[in-house]
């Protein structure tokens, strides 16, 4: 995710490791990065010529910067973006830094989101299909369980059965999230029968503005990705792909344990570095986590099992909020041009001609599901 | 976490109790080593004594305190406990227990087995969880006659950490071996209090503690004692001892 492919020209010499076609088609090596910038002396000779600098000017210099940024790799050196790489350097410095001490937590927690909110707002929004937050989600579940199985275990509080436990339910998680992400659309037609109606008794007449597609019964085009989705439900930013029909079923599977995973670990994590007491059988809670602070890697330790259980929340009201929808047997593309006045009952009221009663939703969403596969 | 009532009136002075209406079936000594912690002996006082009591053992509590500035000595404050508790009475079975455990189970008999027995395996701080076969700290109950086998515990190690490692050896070097009840019996809970770290002198020591045996233990505590003071107490027996350091920590430092 790291590297984005753009389609290489064909050319006589194969390339070396070192070796790219840079944005203007020419063949370019990593070792001259940092010669020869058209972009960037012109942009110097306007400031020293106090000439007014157009902003087209800056965005061509931050063009060629990334453009450059480029590691060896066979057959031509790889791309590497920065929206992807952003927060793989933010997010061990946002933990180093929230270590520090109680009120640096408290305004490393209350500034993630700002900061997302305002990445977002000012410079991701051009990026259509930006990697940001699909690599922010990968480096966090990384970060936690780096966190966990290097600092957490070592204490040997946790018992190998609880360890492996939370190692099936993390690459459950990964799993799914594979899934999601790479399984591709049928076109065909048990397809449009899963997305609610049969083909005699609708009449396919429109073709999407977008993408041109014919535009199925529950079909809704997706400006992110660029294409119409059978029962599309939402583009779904942190794991970076569209959700409809087609990976829904994985994309519950993933909620569920992703939220699982990161209880669990935020719990492991948590009753480790504090002073924990038993509630029933085996189950542990945190009790008093005034001590964390006095040594560093306990802080470590303690900020990122916040950081899981704050991280929980996401995954846990998209599941019950999917769960929601798919019992009513409503789509997200419909729940969001429902009147307001439906949403506020949560949906019960709303005009549902797909509905085929709480039982036939949930089992044709497994019945589709198999189909597809 | 106290359930159980104790009977303030039937406690003898210097903390002895025994069942009233029946022959207990047990009698121990718990040697509690203490030092600047108020709080922690008066919840652990009221704790235990009914919890002994609701077990119907016959029972004795001396509370060790070191008075000097020296770091902490947990071995020898034990090694004097033990002494000056056989001066009192004949013991059979020594109970040395940490003032910050309360053991959670009333089904833990505080008692001795035929092997010296490690209490405190399942403590809430460690998330229940033994977290190495070989640790023998906390709460350990011994028969008296092999804790005088044994040679006690170790005095040479001030500061937090590393005698409890050496008395396993010790246990291991005549030949015996230690045992635990099922985790869910020995629960306890440990009050709260700040975290140390072993200073590297006493990690230095485990290296060499079959060559420290015989020398250093129960035959040797005095050298480390100026004076040792008993007074009795409502709830327990009171010995206050004055630490020095022997001639060659002086001249090391």
């Amino acid at each position: 995710m790291v590297f984005s492919s753009r389609p290489r020209p064909r050319v006589a010499n194969p390339l070396c490791c070192c070796e790219y076609i840079d944005k203007d088609g020419e063949r370019n090596h990593i070792l001259a990065c940092c010669c020869n910038c058209v972009e960037l002396d012109r942009a110097v000779d306007n400031l020293c010529c106090c000439r007014s600098e157009r902003r087209p000017g800056c965005d061509r210099v931050i063009s060629t910067v990334m453009d450059r940024m480029r590691i060896p790799w066979i057959g031509g050196a790889k791309q590497l973006s920065f929206d992807a790489l952003l927060p793989m350097v933010l997010l061990p410095c946002l933990f180093g830094f929230g270590a520090l001490g109680l009120s640096c937590t408290v305004l490393v927690f209350f500034s993630m989101p700002l900061l997302i909110l305002q990445l977002h707002r000012v410079y991701f929004r051009n990026i259509p299909n930006t990697k940001f937050f699909c690599s922010w989600t990968y480096t966090s579940l990384a970060l936690i369980f780096i966190i966990y199985e290097l600092l957490v275990v070592p204490f040997l509080e946790i018992s190998s059965e609880e360890n492996w436990v939370f190692i099936g339910i993390s690459a459950l998680s990964l799993l799914s999230l594979y899934k999601v992400q790479t399984l591709k659309q049928p076109q065909s037609q048990l397809d449009v029968e899963c997305a609610g109606t049969n083909l005699q008794s609708s009449k396919v007449i429109n073709a999407c503005d977008g993408c041109g597609t014919f535009l199925l019964p529950r079909m809704a085009h997706c400006n992110t990705c660029q294409k119409c989705i059978p029962k599309r439900e939402l583009h779904c930013l942190w794991f970076g792909c569209c959700i409809g029909s087609h990976n829904l079923l994985w994309f519950l599977v993933c909620l569920l344990s992703l939220s699982i995973s990161l209880l669990y670990s935020s719990n492991l994590i948590m009753t480790t570095v504090c002073r924990p007491y038993r509630v029933w059988g085996s189950l542990l809670l945190p009790e008093d986590c005034s001590e964390v602070y006095y040594e560093f890697r306990f802080a470590v330790c303690f900020v990122s099992g916040l950081y899981s259980l704050v991280m929980a929340v996401l995954p846990v009201f998209a599941l019950l909020r999917q769960c929601w929808m798919v019992s009513l047997g409503i789509t997200g593309s419909e729940w969001r041009t429902m009147p307001l006045t439906h949403i506020l009952r949560l949906g019960v009221t709303a005009h549902r001609p797909h509905s085929r009663g709480l039982v036939m939703n949930w089992y044709y969403l497994f019945a589709c599901q198999n189909m597809n596969n | 976490m106290s359930y159980f009532k104790f009977n303030e009136s039937e406690i003898r002075p210097g903390g002895h109790w025994e069942p009233s209406h029946c022959l207990a079936q047990h009698k121990v000594a718990l040697i509690i080593p203490y030092r600047n912690r108020r709080k922690h002996l008066e919840n652990f006082l009221s704790y235990m004594h009914s919890f002994l009591q609701a077990q119907l053992i016959e029972y004795s509590i001396y509370v060790v305190e070191q008075t000097s500035k020296f770091a902490f000595n947990r071995g020898l404050l034990f090694n004097i406990g033990y002494s000056t508790a056989l001066r009192y009475e004949q013991i059979p079975c020594f109970i040395f227990h940490d003032v910050d455990l309360l053991p959670e189970n009333i089904e833990h008999i505080y008692a001795c087995t035929n092997m010296p027995r490690h209490m405190s395996s399942s403590v809430n701080t460690f998330r229940y969880q033994l977290p190495y076969g070989t640790l023998f700290g906390g709460v350990v109950s011994m028969l008296q006659a092999q804790f005088q086998m044994v040679n006690g515990f170790p005095n040479r190690y001030f500061g937090w950490g590393g005698e409890d490692d050496d008395l396993f050896m010790r246990v291991i070097n005549k030949g015996m071996n230690i045992v635990r009840f099922a985790p869910e019996i020995s629960r306890y809970y440990m009050l709260p209090h700040i975290k140390e770290q072993a200073p590297p002198e006493n990690l230095e020591h485990l290296q060499h503690v079959t060559a420290y045996q015989e020398r250093d233990g129960l035959n040797d505590y005095r050298r480390y004692c100026s004076s040792i003071k008993e007074v009795s107490e409502l709830l327990y027996m009171h010995i206050i001892a004055d630490v020095l350091l022997p001639e060659e920590y002086n001249q090391v430092q």
